[in-house]
């Protein structure tokens, strides 16, 4: 604590040395002029100072100049710039509203659309923002887009198979992503079993995955962050965006309480297979009883000049009820409160509610029964400051706690009437963190990222401090001791540096290199023992068996635009070291087990990889491709003769290409296609019969031995847009899509196993002696999407 | 628990997705002698432990058999030998006499087996099981419940004995013949199927209603839904005690033998307690397990059905 102070106290006398001469500042919201959202990340720009200042996540800016009069550029992707003269001869606010659209622009001078050029000028790298109307134009499975399978067609970012839930960033694990929505962690992003993801896109603002580099101001997770902003609802008039499709439909409303004051959105979601099937397989539970829903919702009120104040929350649940009833749901609730304390210094507090819970119910004639519940929960404070101290830095610090309990089953059993509560215990964990960065422009050519995390983890009782043997990796370790903690003491405590760095280096206006280092420590875990991560996988705290996982991550890139912009272009390299990955022994018991830490192994893990992207920006024709190369391997002791493996979801070329083509202004097609390397699978080499049952063997104990073959799809969508004349607000949209054009039968997995089909009839006559028969063993490949899927979805506006 | 899920999975993507039959082209590992040895202590009973080899995997011939071994077992807690003799190819055999057995109870037993120049040894115990007659065992006839048909279920009445750390192995008998598909193979710990660790509060109470269910399954070649049984039929249950290594064992070997599809968990080895007295000899597979047993069976008769709603 005494170094961060001290460290902080010198920067800050030396930044005030810089700021003597005379300076006024300019500060306030670059806003949509449409609907009043304000814009993550738009710009700034001076010209003729060649300085400039982007808006934080808020939309809210500030910039200090010498006094004079100039003409200021206010830019956004996507947006026409707007050019307007500033006379900064005293501290002014001031709120910018800039347009997407042409026909309505007044007053202002259009020099153009604005084209990004930060992949280039921001010291930035592994980083992608996703618009989410680039999101919304690319072919999407059953036409229903999603926010989560955009992703994976980033470089970088991959998935273990179709419908494999989560993603999987450089080499890391789906757990070791913080997903947030507005600032609260989602523990499972996943809806339908991994098909589509919590983020209903209507309400969806700004969406920006951190691959590495990652800022100092997110951690608790060591592969990336997924930083998804809900829009804040317009503050113009009321407005409402929908769509029907095959699977479900979705509609939302917002409008201004008062206008340029305050708003609110409110979006829904929901499936009605159950619905529509009803009429043709009666009162069939097995499709009757599926559904899912969800409801995402924001207010915020613009208090005065300098207070905001923000209210969101998600909420949703799938449920599957054929009788044996399985529900899983997600809620996250955030409240903020933004604060403009001086021209330069900016706060948000924020604190957040988040939950994940996973029921499970059979009931039969109210006297047989089994329940079973867990959840993760979390409660949070935040407060973090943006000191927008000169043109040339600005330093974010801030402070975060967050407190777990982790529910990892309880139970309930009704068996011939009688009824018993039972499960684990209850566990609690304390995150907290404290950390300082600063964005630093030292030159024309060199820009500077850097920043300190201080995180420590806090796991406290009531609770068992449970000591193990550790004879033989690999082999279930046994507890040899455990002893009682009371309430709140603290049974382990962990503290970890992370510092994080970023430095640019401009060659020239179009071209820069860029290196990016951050170490992370993530302090919980997800057990997982499948290939593809289940909902009912259960997230556990580290304790004094399990050691929280660390990694550091160096990225080295290249970064050149070509014509103006109008194409980026990327080459990024990356190696990471991963401490403490969490794998299991062989059979591993991770269900309803009270000693589940022997079941748990860990070990180290390497990633390493090299991404090309080209990205064409504007015009008729828009879209990127990516070629990725990468490894990912872990090395445990107890698994695959203590020697490197890869990862299930190791892919070593991957190659994505989506692309738009505007053919007029009502017609546009969008395609996908998708190549990669087939992912690797552990093959049994070996057999034998114990009791007339077929039993694979290994003598070599290999992990992940063999891969499956490639993987390659495309999709094609059309969108056929309604007559768009601004007499009509009701504006309407039909879009076609085609997943899998070519119906490959990929493969998700290949798996051995007795063939049961090959049995019509029992012939175990005499114990013993058809243990000798043959019995079938047969490779089988999965495909999950094995045919064509076609989809229709009709959105609306008003 | 991932059983059922899996269900669900799989009738989300019955629609699209599709399993094929593939070559795979894996080179087999070196072969190694596999035991078979599970006895039980009921008297009168032939005794058979086979003795065999392991083979490529996906070759799907039949196991070639180890003759010329010597075959014994101890009870440790009397110091009785039983020398297992070849009655037929690869089979070592002990006839025991009408009331004799291989011991009781509580008892501990040592397998010992000299094949190929090496000297293979496991333990067992032959624990305790809960009582279990005629009687126990009833015949309903239910609507149609969770998925399944209307029609004739058989449940049964048995109480996990109090203390926690009973395990049992549940199969069933349908006119006589064994049912003996991995989907078949009920493992139980204490009342239910979860494995290790249970807790105490749950002891002691019958067999929760989803394992009782699994005798509900005539056939059980197509996913292994509760079939119902029609007028005589007979069927015939046996629960038989487990150490809770050959539990871990058999709950391994049914995960594995059905471990397909998205929720499948990377294939590791099913465990052995089969060891080599000499530790850097050959290494061999399999389970010795030693169990008590009881029975209980029904013949399904018009007259002797429960009528439930």
């Amino acid at each position: 604590m005494q170094q961060i102070r001290n460290w902080f106290i010198i920067a800050a006398s030396f930044l005030s040395y810089i700021s003597l001469a005379q300076k006024y500042t300019i500060k306030g919201y670059i806003k949509d002029a449409r609907n009043g959202e304000d814009l993550i990340g738009a710009t700034f720009y001076v010209p003729s100072l060649k300085t400039g200042a982007t808006t934080n996540e808020y939309g809210f800016f500030s910039l200090t100049l010498p006094k004079g009069t100039y003409q200021v550029e206010i830019s956004y992707i996507g947006y026409q710039t707007l050019t307007q003269t500033i006379e900064l001869y005293k501290d002014i606010t001031q709120n910018f509203e800039i347009n997407e659209d042409i026909a309505s622009l007044q007053e202002v001078e259009i020099i153009g659309e604005s084209l990004p050029e930060e992949n280039v000028k921001s010291v930035e790298m592994s980083a992608n923002k996703v618009g989410i109307s680039t999101i919304k134009k690319m072919p999407a499975l059953l036409g229903e887009v999603d926010v989560i399978r955009s992703i994976t067609l980033l470089p970088g970012v991959t998935t273990a198979g179709e419908g494999a839930g989560g993603f999987n960033v450089r080499g890391g694990g789906i757990d070791q992503n913080l997903v947030l929505l507005d600032e609260a962690p989602v523990y499972n992003s996943s809806r339908l079993l991994g098909f589509f993801s919590v983020f209903n896109p209507d309400a969806v603002k700004d969406v920006k995955l951190y691959k590495g580099a990652i800022p100092a101001q997110y951690g608790g997770r060591v592969a990336s962050v997924l930083d998804v902003r809900l829009k804040e609802g317009n503050m113009k008039r009321f407005e409402m965006n929908g769509g029907i499709g095959l699977l479900f439909s979705r509609l939302s409303l917002e409008a201004p309480f008062v206008k340029d004051r305050s708003s609110f959105l409110i979006a829904g979601r929901r499936s009605y297979a159950d619905v529509l099937a009803k009429p043709f397989v009666g009162d069939n539970p097995v499709v009757t009883g599926l559904f899912f829903y969800d409801l995402t919702a924001k207010a915020n009120y613009v208090i005065g000049m300098r207070d905001r104040i923000y209210v969101s929350g998600y909420f949703g649940e799938d449920v599957f009820n054929p009788g044996i009833k399985f529900v899983t749901g997600n809620a996250t609730g955030t409240f903020r409160w933004n604060h403009v304390f001086s021209n330069r210094l900016f706060m948000n507090m924020t604190t957040f509610f988040s939950q994940y819970n996973y029921r499970f119910e059979v009931e039969r004639g109210g006297t047989e029964g089994f329940k079973w519940r867990a959840d993760i929960t979390n409660y949070s404070g935040k407060a973090e400051f943006g000191w927008f101290l000169n043109a040339q830095n600005t330093v974010t610090f801030g402070a975060q706690a967050i407190h777990y309990t982790f529910n990892s089953g309880e139970t309930q059993v009704l068996s011939a009437g009688e009824i018993r509560p039972g499960g684990l215990p209850k566990k609690y964990a304390l995150e907290n963190a404290l950390y300082v960065a600063n964005e630093q422009t030292v030159n024309q050519k060199i820009s500077l990222q850097y920043g300190i995390r201080y995180s420590w983890y806090d796991y406290y009782g009531d609770g068992t401090i449970q000591t193990y043997n550790d004879t033989t990796p690999g082999l279930r370790r046994t507890l040899i001791n455990q002893t009682q903690v009371p309430k709140n003491q603290s049974i382990k405590q962990y503290m970890n540096w992370e510092p994080r760095l970023g430095i640019k280096y401009q060659l020239n206006e179009q071209t820069s290199l860029k290196l990016g280092y951050n170490r992370t420590a993530q302090y919980i875990h997800l057990l997982s023992n499948t290939v593809a991560a289940s909902p009912l996988d259960i997230y556990t705290s580290s304790n004094n068996n399990v050691k929280p996982q660390i990694a550091d991550q160096l990225a080295v890139g290249y970064f050149r635009n070509l014509k103006n912009n109008l194409y980026e272009f990327s080459i990024e390299t990356y190696y990471k070291y991963m401490q403490n990955q969490l794998d299991f022994i062989n059979g591993a018991n991770l269900f309803l087990n009270s000693q589940i830490d022997g079941e748990v192994l860990q070990g180290i893990g390497r990633a390493y990889g090299l991404e090309l992207y080209l990205k064409k920006n504007a015009g008729k024709f828009t879209g990127w491709t990516s070629i990725t190369l990468a490894r990912t391997e872990r090395k445990i002791n107890g698994i695959n003769r203590n020697e490197w493996y890869p990862t299930r979801f190791d892919k070593v070329f991957t190659q994505n290409l989506t692309m738009s083509y505007e053919i007029s202004k009502q017609v546009s097609i969008s395609g996908n296609f998708v190549f990669f390397t087939g992912v690797p699978g552990t093959y049994f080499t070996n057999r034998y019969i114990i009791q007339g049952v077929l039993i694979g063997h290994d003598p070599n104990e290999s992990r992940n031995n063999a891969r499956i073959t490639p993987y390659h799809r495309l999709d094609l969508s059309v969108a056929l847009d309604g007559k768009n004349n601004d007499k009509h607000r009701w504006k309407s949209q039909w879009v076609f899509s085609l997943y899998n054009v070519y119906g490959r039968r990929n493969p998700f997995s290949i798996t051995t196993a007795t063939d049961t089909r090959t049995v019509s009839e029992y012939t175990f006559i005499e114990r013993n002696q058809i243990a000798l028969a043959a019995q079938q063993a047969t490779a089988t490949r999965l495909s999950i999407f094995a045919f064509i899927i076609p989809g229709i979805t009709y959105n609306f506006k008003f | 628990m991932k059983r059922y899920f899996y269900v669900l999975l799989l009738f989300l993507i019955w629609i699209t997705a599709c399993e094929d039959k593939v070559d795979l082209n894996i080179k087999p590992g070196e072969s190694q002698i596999v035991i078979d040895a599970w006895v039980t202590i009921e008297p009168g009973t032939k005794q058979v432990i086979t003795l065999s080899r392991t083979t490529p995997y996906l070759e799907n011939n039949p196991l070639p058999l180890v003759r010329g071994a010597f075959v014994q077992i101890t009870n440790q807690t009397s110091g009785r030998t039983f020398n297992f003799s070849e009655s037929y190819s690869g089979a070592y055999v002990y006839q025991l006499n009408p009331n004799d057995s291989l011991g009781s109870i509580g008892d501990r037993f040592m397998l010992s087996v000299q094949v190929e120049g090496e000297t293979y040894q496991a333990f067992s115990q032959a624990n305790r099981v809960p009582s279990f007659n005629d009687d126990s065992i009833f015949v309903e006839s239910r609507p149609q419940e969770f998925g399944n048909p209307p029609g004739l279920f058989v449940d049964f009445n048995v109480r996990d004995l109090p203390g926690i750390g009973d395990f049992y192995f549940m199969r069933t008998y349908y006119n006589g013949k064994l049912r003996a598909l991995p989907q078949d193979l009920i493992v139980i710990s204490d009342i239910t199927i979860f494995g290790r660790n249970f807790d105490p509060r749950q002891d002691g109470l019958p067999f929760i209603f989803p394992i009782r269910s699994t005798v509900n399954r005539p056939l059980c070649t197509d996913g292994c839904n509760d079939r119902p049984y029609k007028v005589g039929d007979t069927i015939t249950l046996e629960i038989l005690s487990i150490t809770s290594e050959a539990f871990d064992f058999w709950t391994q070997v049914q995960t594995q033998a059905t471990n397909v599809g998205l929720l499948a968990s990377p294939p590791s080895n099913v465990p052995t307690n089969i060891q080599n007295v000499n530790p850097n000899g050959k290494k061999a597979v399999g389970f010795f397990t030693v169990s008590a047993v009881v029975r209980a069976g029904v013949r399904i008769k018009e007259e002797n059905l429960i009528i439930i709603r």
